[in-house]
């Protein structure tokens, strides 16, 4: 329980509501809707680009930024799954399968409006996951010595590969790839210099916010510049319709926002599970609960606002996980990790006895950015329709110069620039052959925590001082289930079908 | 768990679809399952890079689990998850989701005149004026990806340029 009377928690909330941070809110607000909106820019890569020149700006100020663009993103990319049928990041992918019907039938300004409240709901319900289960989920994990620390990492690292990119050994050869990108530099307990063959720049390691960049910023642009044929633009649903819903809608929707606000929550707290998945999850849910199934998939507000707002449910989970273990939620607080580390925040168990006031700055910056969203989410806008015409060559040409722009002024260095040239192009190799980002960030940002604690470990008492730690078994044999079921699963189902197919009387005579 | 939605996603053609789809069934191509020789080549590749990379490593220190011991094992790692995607990928078939767009030679063009462009312009940073060199490459971006027009070709790079220069260094004070 927070006591709201401690003056951390009035510290963390008067940070937020200095001038400059709103302005940087709004800022980030202006972003976030923009990048949602954009099909082919994620959130992900937005927030890698802005941490770029968020750097130089106070912590609060540039989580400010960061944390706004993201919870701005899970509102714009409604917009294009609604009117154009293509999701603007991966989380609004249940959007699409009732809000682009209900486009065709001409109540797209109802679909946008009520996904809007339906996103606002899931975040709040998110932001109060985060305000009630960060500080005791920490207070628990201080408890972690280096084996249960390990296996946290390990845990981290396995939830992204296992759940979220379904390919399981390309995710653990990315993950031990970035691994191996951390190990370059100094090593964390003697000293020593490894893999540093002679360059200075490197005896502090490779500069990780320059990884993220070529890896989820100029390495999507260098796909889409070498394999779009093209430009060709789908023509967005431009007929709005009735635009606010009426009370009775609202009163229809409570369950369906109430099922997914449950989904999204319990999906967000584990480690590496996303908005999409959540999302679908909720969908399913609200069909089964429903007495209009027969709607869903061809035009049902249910389907449309439990998915909504289970995908945004999952931000304040997220936000939780990444904070209190320093294990991220998703593949953009892998980003956001990056961002703190350089600005002296380390998440993970200690964050809240060394940072005190940032769990109520946290929840207010979410809070605040929500309430915008929604009301800017709420005006409307032609200009954001004209928008999803907008071609993409344009973009390219942001990115690619911003991306450069803001590597370099991380610290200033040209070096940096050109281990983002090199990284985007590995992230381009990895991305043509499958082989997932997201693990590779996390271990090149994970490596030392994990290297360290497992040297630390082995030398305390050998493999025994894992394997007789409850906490570090318990969430080493999670790792492993969600390695082998998500295979086992598939291949239980193979079989099923081809039993199935069997069984069916064959068309050929 | 199989439904029935209706979408006109581009990647599907008609109007009803199953979601989520049974497990995609596997290409077994044999071009494809060749081409997946790249990606066990490069983890086997890596693995052996830093084993011999790892050897050289010299501590001054004598402790237990040096700082090669953890190189060394993703080392191994590596090397062991290249072996098990000959078996899971290159004798078995690759997943429809894992084969991606073809590549176009415009394309390649595109990608080679860009990094060109690139490099240059980080080169010529402290050579020319920031927003000059980012105006005169965002110019030559935008034409080589096809736009044509007074608007696009002089009133867009005017603005990222503008907007470049306010941005970092009049803001932020980046010594560009």
């Amino acid at each position: 329980m927070i006591n709201i009377v401690a003056s951390p928690v009035t510290d963390g909330i008067l940070a937020v509501l200095q001038p400059d941070t709103l302005i940087y809110i709004v800022l980030g607000i202006c972003i976030g809707m923009l990048v949602g909106a954009f099909p082919g820019v994620t959130a992900t890569m937005a927030i890698a680009l802005a941490s770029g020149f968020t750097l130089t700006l106070e912590p609060t100020q540039g989580l400010a930024v960061l944390l706004t663009i993201y919870v701005a993103a899970q509102f714009g990319d409604r917009v294009p799954a609604i009117l154009l049928n293509t999701p603007g990041t991966p989380s609004s992918i249940s959007t699409t399968f009732d809000g682009y019907p209900l486009a065709l039938q001409g109540k797209a300004g109802l679909a946008l409006t009520t996904s809007a409240f339906g996103s606002a709901v899931g975040m709040i319900f998110g932001i109060a996951i985060l305000a009630i289960a960060a500080v005791p989920l920490s207070a628990f994990a201080m408890q972690f010595g280096p084996p249960e620390m390990f296996a946290l990492v390990v845990f981290g690292l396995t939830m992204m590969v296992g759940v979220s990119s379904g390919r399981i050994i390309k995710g653990l050869a990315a993950g031990a790839f970035g691994l191996v990108l951390s190990a370059a530099g100094r090593d964390p307990i003697t000293g020593d210099p490894r893999f540093t063959f002679g360059i200075l720049e490197l005896n502090g390691g490779i500069p990780f916010i320059a990884v993220i960049i070529g890896f989820f910023g100029v390495a999507e642009v260098l796909n889409q510049i070498i394999t779009r044929h093209k430009q060709h633009h789908a023509k967005p649903v431009t007929q709005m319709g009735q635009w606010m819903p009426d009370a009775r809608l609202l009163r229809r929707l409570a369950k369906p926002m109430g099922i997914g606000a449950v989904t999204g929550s319990v999906v967000g707290l584990v480690p590496a599970v996303g908005g999409d998945i959540a999302g679908i999850i909720a969908w399913d849910n609200a069909k089964r609960a429903s007495k209009r199934k027969d709607e869903f998939g061809k035009g049902s507000f249910e389907g449309l606002t439990a998915g909504d707002t289970a995908s945004t449910a999952t931000l304040g989970g997220s936000v939780a996980t990444t904070m209190a273990l320093g294990v991220p939620g998703d593949s953009v607080m892998a980003v956001m990790i990056g961002s703190m580390m350089i600005w002296g925040i380390q998440p993970g168990p200690a964050l809240f006895s060394t940072h005190p006031d940032l769990i109520s700055s946290l929840v207010t910056i979410m809070l605040i950015a929500t309430v915008l969203t929604l009301v800017l989410s709420l005006l409307r806008m032609r200009g954001m329709v004209k928008l999803l015409e907008l071609p993409s060559r344009y973009l390219w040409v942001i990115i690619l110069i911003f991306c450069m722009v803001g590597t370099y002024s991380v610290s200033n260095s040209i070096f940096d620039v050109f281990t983002m040239m090199i990284a985007s192009l590995v992230g381009l190799f990895m991305l043509r052959f499958g082989f997932p980002a997201g693990p590779a960030v996390l271990g090149l940002i994970l490596g030392p925590l994990a290297e360290s604690n497992l040297r630390r470990a082995l030398i305390i008492d050998g493999w025994a001082s894992i394997f007789t730690s409850p906490i570090a078994v318990v969430l080493l044999l999670i790792a492993l289930g969600a390695l082998i079921l998500p295979p086992l699963r598939g291949l239980v189902q193979r079989r099923k079908n081809a039993s199935k197919g069997s069984d069916l009387p064959s068309m050929v005579p | 768990m199989e439904r029935e939605i209706v979408t006109e996603h581009p990647l599907v053609d008609n109007q009803t679809a199953v979601f989520p789809a049974a497990p995609d069934a596997l290409v077994t191509d044999r071009s494809y399952r060749i081409r997946e020789l790249v990606p066990v080549a490069t983890c086997i590749g890596l693995g052996i890079g830093v084993l011999v990379f790892a050897q050289d490593i010299n501590s001054q220190v004598g402790v237990e689990l040096g700082p090669a011991f953890w190189p060394s094992m993703l080392g191994y790692s590596l090397i062991v998850f290249g072996a098990l995607l000959v078996f899971v990928n290159v004798l078995r078939g690759v997943r429809p989701a894992d084969i991606p767009d073809r590549l176009n030679g415009w394309g390649v063009s595109r990608f080679c005149a860009t990094a060109v462009l690139l490099v240059g312009y980080v080169l010529l940073w402290n050579v020319l004026q920031f927003w000059l060199i980012t105006l005169v490459v965002s110019l030559a971006l935008t034409a080589l990806y096809g736009a044509r027009g007074w608007k696009a070709l002089l009133a867009f790079p005017a603005l990222v340029s503008v907007i470049l220069h306010v941005l970092f260094v009049l803001v932020l004070r980046v010594p560009l």
